[in-house]
């Protein structure tokens, strides 16, 4: 475990612009009516779904303006920018470095494309150093913030004295597709938000306090391509999001979690925290079932559910913010951070404290 | 105008199964009740959008007591004068 990278501190933003869930409903209701019988439905999807409400790129109003891909994209890249770099500047300052002290930046989205990659943006921002490497991985989704950080720990691994950041930028709400009244995209239009989330990693040979991420696994689930995604229309990005994620986090999770802990001599029980990404209700219903939780082991994925929605990649860097501000954890104490996403496929994170 | 003496029973049972089978994703045999398709809260309500939209009935939650099977949806909607 010593040569195992340490999280040294995570930093969050959210774009200004918060909207209950009820306005948000009354604002699709017009789109709603065109293809839906009863216009009361919405409403319930959107409660269904347990997001209180959610910080928007955009003022709500602005929304209807946007109907190409370009105008949401270039919204994405501007808007993108300023909470990435929030959220950047309060990771490095909670880990007390400066931007010119970071190695390597993972960067990781699936709402907005850019090139160069916010990243670079961030570099001349931040005034990072001209030999800092980037590594930005597009279309993760909702694993892409797992994922990320365990692939900067491996990088950590080969080089101990380095440190790296993991940035997670998602403006879900820029994607939403206004001609698709189907129920994924009213549901994905209930349940995603808008966020930012950056997480500082020191390498082993570095002075630094914090979990250290001990290990990690990712699982492919073969053939199973059509269970969340984008199709690319001319609008953007139109959500694929089958009935089937549930089911797999309850027929997959068990085994893979459990292979995984066992194989560092470990077992659901020995964990004091589990970082959840999001997902929705019947996600962390099924990933609380699946591991066989009591209630309250999930309650800071239920409670960032409910105030910022689903972010996507971000949503489980926000959990793992929440955890270490106000988790109570105790050297010694194992967790677990996972998630799943697009693929299909899972990213499960053992941290010990 | 589609009335309830001219709606199709037969026909909305059918409907309502393929219905069921597009939402949940997979096929639906016989007349099963809603346990038996273990139906959560979020697929209800989905499956609830789907028929008003098919059919051009609003099902309340009151018409969800009455509702044990398929078959109690079909009924319920060729009472309502759902167009086939």
């Amino acid at each position: 475990m010593t040569d195992s990278p340490i999280v040294c501190a995570v930093g969050l933003a959210l774009p200004p612009h918060y909207a209950d869930q009820e306005t948000l409903a009354r604002a699709l209701e017009r789109l709603w009516k065109r293809q839906h019988y009863n216009v009361d439905r919405l409403a319930e999807l959107h409660r269904a779904v347990q997001v209180n409400g959610r910080y928007l790129a955009l003022p709500i109003d602005d929304y209807e303006a946007l109907g190409s891909f370009a105008a949401k994209n270039e919204a994405w890249i501007r808007v993108g920018t300023e909470v990435a770099e929030r959220a950047l500047r309060e990771a490095l300052a909670g880990a007390a470095l400066t931007a010119r002290q970071v190695d390597h930046l993972f960067f990781t989205t699936v709402t907005g494309i850019a090139t160069p990659t916010l990243d670079a943006r961030l570099v001349n921002r931040l005034g990072m150093r001209a030999d800092v490497k980037r590594t930005p991985l597009f279309g993760l989704g909702c694993v892409g913030g797992a994922s990320s950080l365990a692939r900067a720990a491996d990088y950590l691994r080969g080089h101990p004295d380095e440190t790296a950041v993991v940035l997670a930028v998602e403006l879900c709400s820029l994607t939403l597709q206004r001609d698709d009244l189907s129920i994924p995209n009213i549901i994905a239009s209930g349940l995603f938000g808008d966020g930012a989330a950056a997480v500082v990693l020191a390498g082993a040979g570095r002075e630094a306090a914090g979990p250290r991420v001990v290990a990690s696994r990712s699982t492919f689930y073969p053939d199973t391509e059509r269970v969340m995604g984008w199709d690319i229309v001319e609008g953007g990005f139109k959500v694929v999001l089958s009935a089937e994620v549930p089911r797999l986090v309850r027929a997959r999770l068990p085994s893979d979690v459990g292979a995984f802990l066992a194989a560092h001599g470990l077992t659901v029980r020995d964990l004091k925290h589990v970082i959840a990404h999001t997902g929705g209700p019947k996600v962390l219903d099924a990933f609380a079932a699946a591991l066989d939780l009591p209630p309250e082991a999930l309650r800071l994925s239920w409670r960032s559910l409910a105030e910022v929605g689903n972010l996507s990649s971000a949503s489980v860097l926000f959990v793992l913010g929440d955890q270490l501000r106000e988790g109570g954890a105790r050297p010694g104490d194992w967790g677990l951070l996972a998630a799943m996403g697009p693929g299909f496929c899972s990213e499960q994170v053992l941290l010990r404290w | 105008m589609v009335t309830p003496s001219t709606a199709n029973p037969v026909a909305i049972a059918d409907e309502v199964r393929r219905v069921a089978e597009r939402v949940l994703e997979r096929e639906v045999a016989g007349d099963p009740t809603l346990e038996e398709l273990e139906l959560d809260s979020l697929q209800r309500l989905t499956l609830a959008v789907a028929l008003e939209d098919r059919f051009r009935v609003i099902l309340s939650d009151v018409d969800a007591e009455k509702v044990r099977r398929l078959s109690d949806l079909a009924r319920l909607i060729a009472e309502r004068g759902g167009a086939t």
